[in-house]
């Protein structure tokens, strides 16, 4: 079955490559590739895909002085991962036809679903920039990678069929979610995303706390696995679900 | 071919807040009652148990929740002149699917409309004269305040609404909201703790001589035991509430406050993954006989009854009657015909404010309808001669849990990417916090619902069709309104920055405006101004109710659920005792 979805895609993305044709004339299958993976722990992207996506990722959100970034928090990993999910193939997309420009007001208006958009913004992406600067994307330097990005964003590369602004809104959109999601999902590694920003994670209840005006809020973030893990041990000894209360720091108004 | 199963009393389409009402209700008068609902049973144990229901990504990225897109949803054009296309995805509301509909992961704010808002027209001729309403097109209700005061009442009760009455027999407490509607009984349970930032508003709205409140929820404050003898636990103040159905048993939903009273009735059915197509009517459109649907496996089944109620999400309503053929479709050009009329929508806006440092605002505490908010600019509370608009908003600080996938703000002049961007949402993510203020929407001619003539849903029926830009007056009024929200905000301690976001035109389909779509079902006196009665009952087919925000003529500043609320019971209480003893038209014209 995967490699009758691999040729599927493939088969279309080949074609649709070479024609180059209109993006509103394109109707690609609901089911993206299932490509030979890169590796250990990727699920879909293929070794030519995790390249170029993962110095891509790296640059949107960098590891810097205040901490790890894209990369480290496994947002390549995350992107994979919901590349293989119902909703990448379009589960809840709207895909009847027929396929119009519109108007800004009428929003997303191209066929593809989000793992094809997705897949063949990449694709096209790291064939412009080999093209433009003769060496793949991720051998530029993050000075270079970032012009790159930036021609991107404001719409002054050339992906058609793929519009550049809307490939590099849906890679930031997805970086954002793999910075920031549970790490159930993939990224937010160590949940250094949420450790950046101070954003707690899932405590069940802040009764106690919520007028605690102004509390520095210093407990540590707790993740979906960890409460389900929680959860689990005090069935284990026979407890009533611990309550996730967060403590009694003071607070107090500037 | 249909199957045509064994004739019942009542079929209700859809279970939301409106049809589980009615619902319960008729059972509990001894109709045999079915309801279909097209989503799944989703209860709170075990679907929105903890600690899996707490996910960001699922609930308000992924709309585990919401009318799936892929197989129904909305095409959409500012105006006739244009070709309307599919929202493929959502932007500008969350319609709800599953069991409780949008009842089950709304945010719980829990308002009665204002006294003005039941004779719109009327009351700013009166006052300011016709030209006030110059090109609108919004109208009387056929129902009064004082008419749904009790509804109200019995509404609260159902829901445990938490908050503190500012008119309860004309008494006033000097913390409440003193341009509240009159009461007879203040909420039933009392207002929710109030997070830091919404205090820091209240605090400054205070200080300026304005009237700050705390919001009125359908999260309850304290252990409730419902109208229904069903109970509810307080609100935790978790943080993943709208979009989200609730494990604690705090927030009101039909699920846990009357969809388990209708199932205790041995008249009542429950039948989910059950898509209604159609109401069928008799050859002469008279009557209708039942309803058609489509079950889990795909098998087409008739069902007979003597009465449908159709309380479907908000404008589907008028969805349902076109697609089988109860009344005459609203044509834009000669101005005749009623179903789809009137659509609208919900004119907010926000202002974005900056803190300081120092001010730790833990905005990811908090609930749907945790909030702070002020009507000195709604209704008609302010002085609206010389300004071009009718109607306003109200003012708030809410705190309803910021997750950081969607809630990562920055400067506007910060890059979106980058270590610059990094450096920014670690600044301002616990320090940052919107003013959001949220208006009426008038009604006007080039507004309007219609079946679309080429798009279709996944059971190859028409979706419907959009065709609407916000009309001047509310322009003028989103600006006006913004711009008292940017002068509450420079007074805030600690804000260094308040920027103003008012709605512009055109209307766009891509940004949240809120779910409260309205219209295309109006209530009105007489069959010349609208589909339905002040019953919900089709002035065409009588046999036939269509309940929900769907009657609303314009849309108010507030949210919308009380008043469905309030006019379920409405409708149920008229069917009891009167439709019941003598089937046929409740209001004569």
């Amino acid at each position: 079955m995967m490699s009758e979805r691999y040729s599927i895609w493939r088969r279309h993305l080949l074609q649709s490559m070479a024609l180059a044709v209109p993006a509103m004339a394109m109707r690609p299958g609901r089911r993206p590739a299932m490509a030979a993976p890169a590796g250990e722990g990727w699920q879909v992207l293929s070794p030519t895909e995790v390249a170029l996506l993962e110095p891509l990722v790296a640059r949107l959100i960098p590891a810097d002085n205040l901490g790890p970034g894209a990369l480290e928090a496994g947002v390549a990993h995350y992107i994979d991962r919901q590349m293989a999910t119902p909703w990448a193939e379009g589960d809840h997309f709207y895909a009847e036809g027929p396929f119009e420009a519109g108007l800004p007001t009428q929003g997303y208006q191209f066929s593809h679903t989000p793992a094809a958009l997705f897949r063949m913004g990449l694709v096209r992406l790291g064939e412009v920039v080999q093209q433009q600067h003769n060496t793949p994307f991720q051998n530029l330097s993050p000075e270079a990678q970032d012009a790159v990005l930036t021609q991107l964003e404001k719409g002054e590369l050339d992906l058609s069929p793929v519009p550049g602004p809307l490939f590099f809104q849906t890679v930031l959109d997805l970086t954002m979610e793999g910075f920031f999601a549970d790490p159930i999902y993939g990224g937010n590694r160590d949940m250094v995303g949420w450790k950046l920003v101070g954003f707690p994670g899932y405590y069940s209840s802040y009764v106690a706390e919520i007028e605690r005006h102004n509390l520095p809020f210093t407990r540590p973030p707790q993740s979906l696995a960890d409460l389900a893990r929680a959860h689990a041990e005090d069935a284990q000894h026979g407890h009533a679900p611990s309550p996730q209360h967060v403590g009694h720091e003071g607070g107090q108004h500037p | 071919m249909s199957r045509t199963l064994p004739a019942v009393d009542v079929v209700v389409i859809g279970s939301g807040w409106t049809g589980s009402i009615i619902g319960k209700e008729l059972a509990a008068a001894g109709q045999r009652v079915v309801m279909l609902e097209r989503g799944h049973a989703k209860w709170t144990a075990p679907d929105y148990a903890s600690p899996q229901v707490h996910d960001e990504l699922k609930y308000e990225r992924r709309n585990e929740l919401h009318q799936n897109t892929a197989r129904e949803t909305y095409t959409f054009r500012n105006t006739t002149a244009q070709t309307a296309l599919p929202m493929r995805r959502w932007g500008f509301a969350y319609p709800g699917n599953h069991l409780g509909g949008a009842g089950a992961h709304w945010a719980g704010v829990s308002y009665r409309f204002d006294e003005t808002e039941f004779r719109l027209r009327s009351h700013y001729t009166e006052r300011y004269g016709a030209g006030i309403l110059e090109g609108l097109t919004s109208q009387d209700w056929p129902v009064t305040y004082a008419e749904l005061e009790p509804l109200y009442e019995r509404f609260e009760a159902l829901a445990g609404v938490s908050g503190r009455g500012g008119n309860v027999q004309g008494h006033t407490p000097p913390d409440a909201n003193p341009f509240d509607p009159p009461r007879n009984k203040d909420y039933p349970n009392p207002p929710m703790k109030v997070p830091f930032a919404a205090a820091l508003f209240g605090e400054a709205a205070a200080r300026m001589g304005l009237h700050p409140y705390i919001q009125p929820s359908s999260l309850v404050t304290r252990p409730y035991t419902n109208s229904e003898g069903l109970n509810m636990s307080p609100c935790s103040y978790c943080g993943f509430c709208a979009r989200h159905g609730c494990e604690h048993f705090a927030k009101a939903s039909p699920n846990i406050c009357v969809l388990p009273a209708a199932m205790k009735q041995p008249s009542f059915e429950l039948r989910t993954d059950s898509h209604v197509v159609r109401i069928e009517l008799t050859p002469d459109k008279k009557r209708a006989t039942g309803v058609t649907y489509v079950d889990a496996k795909g098998e087409e089944l008739f069902q007979p009854a003597e009465m449908v109620f159709s309380c479907t999400f908000a404008i589907n309503n008028a969805r349902m009657l076109l697609l089988s053929g109860i009344g005459t479709p609203f044509d834009p050009t000669t101005g005749q015909g009623q179903v789809g009329r009137n659509y609208t929508h919900q004119t907010t806006s926000s202002v974005q404010l900056f803190f300081r440092e120092d001010y730790n605002l833990n905005t990811f505490m908090g609930s749907g309808a945790s909030a702070v908010t002020l009507d000195d600019y709604n209704n008609d509370n302010f002085d609206h001669t010389g300004k071009g608009f009718i109607g306003g908003a109200y003012i708030q600080i809410q705190v309803n849990g910021a997750g950081p996938i969607n809630f990562h703000p920055t400067l506007p002049e910060t890059p979106r990417w980058g270590s610059a961007f990094k450096a920014g949402v670690r600044r301002y993510y616990n320090h940052c916090v919107n003013i959001t203020i949220t208006g009426a929407q008038q009604s006007h001619p080039g507004s309007w619902l219609s079946l679309d003539p080429t798009y279709k849903d996944a059971y190859g029926q028409p979706l419907l069709r959009i065709t609407s830009d916000i009309h001047d007056s509310d322009i003028r009024m989103s600006r006006f309104v913004t711009d008292r929200g940017v002068e509450i905000g420079r007074q805030i301690r600690g804000v260094e920055r308040a920027i103003g976001n008012p709605r512009t035109k055109p209307y766009t389909s891509t940004v949240y405006q809120s779910t409260h779509l309205t219209g295309g079902a109006i209530m009105g006196d007489n069959p010349g101004n609208s589909v339905v009665n002040r019953y919900g009952q089709s002035w065409d087919v009588p046999n036939v109710f269509v309940v929900g925000s769907s009657m609303f003529p314009q849309n108010a500043s507030y949210n919308p659920t009380e008043t469905l609320g309030a006019l379920s019971y409405l409708t149920a209480d008229a069917v009891k005792r009167d439709y019941l003893r003598a089937p046929g038209p409740l209001v004569r014209t």
